[in-house]
């Protein structure tokens, strides 16, 4: 694909994502779409925008989420009750896990941590596997047509001005992961090294998600101009903002990888283990929406691969709670 | 090691993964020519088999990356896969090559795969979006279509439509349709109306903590969606469960699907650890059955003691010797209003020293008949080493004797008083698609015509031809 016309397939996906957010129309994850960049995600949000509501399926795709913290975990495989409870409930900055609703962050609010120093390096090629690519012929691919390698510092879409993450990840990674012999998937946390620990300047976003599923993923690489990919905590919030008490239903959640999800400062639903996004992999006990604004806290955990989550409520009777409007504040 | 002490372990054990040396991740579809079965897995490792149920070590195929599959198109094979893999935390440019060959026989003059630099690259994914194409999985579909499907868990499983004379990318302009979302080694089948798209969840080469799982969702159309039993989309994470783990066998991953002939279909794949073989993943092929509508994995018969009973009628296959009758109470006190203080006994079981001086010396005939748990009812069932495409063979014995079942010239049965090992001998015992066995002797002789034991009346057997959709080819094999 040439660059020119990458560039106009990039606006025509741009505004077919955008015209079907929330659900209407073509489904935005259908067709492959190999744009990255922050806003084929998220919507930024004012702190001041208007109420959104579930997506036709019950989905929140509102939140507000802070740029991760650096826990660069090289596996998934260590991600026990015990060390998510311990990591996720870590306080890196004040106010971490305040209840308080009239005190929450505003997008464009910093906080500065005090985290864990990426480690450097990959892990092993597959080249062992013998995987020799076809030397340049095999088919030659048409003008146009998907699947030609991007080309060198083009992101695709020009970015929107002030919107995060402007550049193409540097250092997007190169390696693979070898062999089998154990601890592709990375072995325990505890094993680490200890770590060299640097100050990090952190900054809320509060955005509405274009996706069902919040790509944490792709919050992370674009706000961080791609310094940051695995290895990371993810701190979010939302408010659900109910008419009347709603009694008896459940926070419905899937996340990657590992998540404990908080509601009115309770914990009602812990995902361990290394785990894959599934929408409703778990659900709370029965639970109280109260009337008027409830806190939604969530904090997910991921070593390398992708990570993302999604949410949304059901009533006891197993319909999807949509009787809700949500902000972030 | 010998093969004699794998086999050994092996058999002693269980019958859930092959035998040999079965050593191989990320195993493609089991393919057959002139007789023999192969398979390769990721860095083109191949295995191959005479039986489909003792495998070696096969012809690598050079130059072929991660997780192969293969397809027989026409009098071709069609091989697809990955000339990468980026992994969790590695880079996602992926690569899906296709290519065809010939034949799958090394020692044919015919055999061999194009260079790589002649093979075709139909799909591809780039450093860092949000797919990685590995994996890929072949499907042609009853018209006559051929689809791949690719992807990791970093992001969504694609397909696209290939050109099934040239193994190309039909529709070069035709954007990748994602089908799913974080999970591996995808494929596709069809079933009775619906194509089913099967992944891989879980945690992959973890050894024996993996917990690779192999899940499915359904579609009336081949490019999705692909909805589970629940309703959820696969891009959405939905899964119906097909296989995990089972006792001593962990990480269930990377299926395929064989379809032996109507009624009888094996799911390949691999385990990520075989806890009998120091946790090294091996090739394991299983049956498939169909349980409302959606697949699962099924069982080999472990050896055991069992009533055979037949589909038919539930009946039990028995040694035709000589009814006796158990000493006893008629059992009937309590039932007419009489004897409600009386103390209950257990009342013994017979016997096969109670009965077994009466029977023939010589070869006796079987019958089917209401099951008693009796000696001449009881069949232990013992492994061999030898097989045919997933499923040892068995020799069937009286219980506590050698007196085996066997089949006879004229295609009828007998038992022979010791077990020698013949062919007619040694029973292939498949789970249908429909829960239920059919159970086919080795050979038969005078004849090289393919039987199985059939149900003649409610109340006898024989050998005939297999026909799924005919109640007395099938028989259930029951424990209490």
């Amino acid at each position: 694909m040439n660059r020119n016309f990458k560039s106009i397939l990039a606006v025509g996906l741009t505004a077919v994502l955008v015209g079907c957010s929330n659900g209407s129309g073509i489904d935005p994850q259908r067709y492959a779409n190999r744009n990255v960049d922050f806003d084929q995600y998220f919507t930024e949000i004012n702190a001041d925008a208007a109420p959104a509501k579930p997506d036709e399926k019950g989905f929140i795709r509102r939140w507000t989420i802070i740029e991760p913290i650096n826990k660069p975990n090289s596996g998934n495989s260590g991600f026990t009750d015990s060390y998510i409870l311990t990591e996720l409930t870590k306080e890196y900055f004040k106010g971490q896990f305040s209840n308080d609703i009239k005190s929450l962050p505003k997008t464009g609010d910093q906080v500065v941590v005090e985290t864990e120093a990426p480690r450097a390096g990959g892990r092993g090629g597959f080249g062992g596997f013998g995987g020799g690519a076809p030397q340049g012929a095999g088919q030659a691919r048409p003008q146009g047509a998907p699947g030609q390698a991007r080309p060198q510092g083009a992101p695709g879409q020009a970015r929107p001005q002030g919107a995060p993450g402007q550049a193409r990840p540097q250092g997007a990674p190169q390696g693979g992961f070898g062999g089998f012999g154990g601890g592709m998937m990375g072995g325990a946390p505890a094993a680490a090294p200890a770590p060299q620990m640097v100050k990090d300047t952190l900054t809320w976003h509060s955005v509405d998600s274009k996706l069902f599923n919040i790509k944490l993923i792709r919050f992370a690489t674009n706000t961080s101009n791609g310094k940051k990919r695995y290895g990371l905590i993810f701190n979010a919030f939302t408010v659900i903002n109910c008419d009347q008490d709603m009694p008896n239903v459940r926070l419905a959640a899937g996340s990657n990888a590992s998540s404990i999800w908080w509601v009115n400062g309770e914990k009602v639903l812990t995902l361990q283990a290394d785990r894959r996004m599934v929408a409703d992999d778990g659900m709370s006990k029965r639970i109280t929406l109260k009337k008027g604004k409830n806190l939604v806290r969530v904090a997910v955990i991921n070593g390398p691969g992708m990570s993302d989550m999604c949410m949304r409520f059901y009533n006891e009777d197993g319909s999807i709670v949509k009787n809700i409007t949500i902000t972030n504040n | 090691m010998g093969l004699v002490a794998l086999v050994s372990v092996s058999m002693s054990e269980t019958v859930m993964a092959q035998i040999g040396a079965p050593f191989i991740h990320d195993p493609a579809t089991i393919a057959e020519c002139d007789g023999k079965y192969y398979t390769w897995g990721t860095g083109g490792s191949g295995l191959v088999s005479e039986d489909g149920w003792v495998w070696t070590s096969g012809e690598r195929i050079p130059n072929v990356g991660a997780a192969p599959d293969m397809i027989k198109i026409g009098d071709r094979y069609l091989l697809a896969y990955s000339t990468t893999g980026g992994g969790l935390g590695g880079g996602h440019a992926g690569t899906i090559v296709t290519c065809f060959g010939k034949t799958l026989d090394p020692k044919s003059p015919d055999y061999g795969f194009p260079p790589a630099a002649e093979r075709i690259t139909v799909a591809h994914s780039e450093v860092d979006e949000d797919c990685d194409a590995i994996d890929a999985g072949l499907i042609m579909t009853p018209e006559g279509r051929l689809f791949v499907t690719f992807g990791t868990y970093f992001g969504f499983i694609r397909m696209t439509e290939l050109d099934p004379k040239t193994g190309a990318r039909l529709d070069t302009l035709a954007e990748d349709i994602n089908i799913a979302v974080d999970c591996e080694a995808t494929t596709m089948i069809y079933h009775d109306g619906y194509y089913y798209l099967l992944g891989t969840h879980g945690t992959c080469c973890d050894g024996i903590n993996s917990t690779y799982n192999i899940v499915c969702g359904r579609s009336t159309s081949p490019t999705g969606p692909f909805i589970d039993n629940v309703g959820r989309d696969m891009v959405e994470g939905g899964g119906k469960m097909v296989l995990g783990a089972r006792d001593g066998y962990t990480g269930a991953g990377h299926f395929g699907r064989t379809i032996i002939e109507d009624g009888v279909e094996k799911m390949s794949f691999h385990w990520e650890a075989d806890y009998y073989q120091s946790g090294r993943s091996t090739l394991a092929i299983l049956p498939i059955v169909w349980r409302n509508g959606w697949p699962e994995a099924g069982y080999n018969v472990k050896p055991g003691v069992y009533e055979i009973e037949s589909e038919r009628r539930g009946y039990a296959l028995e040694l035709a010797t000589e009814y006796v009758r158990m000493a006893g109470g008629r059992g009937m006190g309590g039932m007419f209003g009489g004897g409600q203080q009386q103390a209950n006994t257990t009342i013994p079981f017979q016997k096969l020293e109670d009965v077994i001086g009466n029977w023939p010396k010589g070869n006796i005939d079987v019958r089917v008949f209401d099951y008693q748990f009796r000696p001449n009812q009881k069949w232990e069932l013992v492994a061999m080493d030898e097989g045919t495409l997933g499923t040892p063979y068995y020799k069937i014995v009286i219980a506590g004797t050698n007196r085996a079942l066997a089949a006879t010239a004229g295609k009828e049965l007998t038992t022979v008083p010791e077990f020698t090992g013949a062919p007619e001998q040694l029973w292939s015992i498949d789970q249908l698609i429909d829960g239920t066995y059919r159970i086919c002797p080795k050979a038969v002789p005078g004849t090289d015509e393919k039987v199985c034991l059939i149900s003649i009346g409610d109340s006898n057997a024989s050998l005939g031809k297999f026909d799924f959709n005919d109640v007395n080819c099938k028989w259930n094999f029951r424990q209490y």
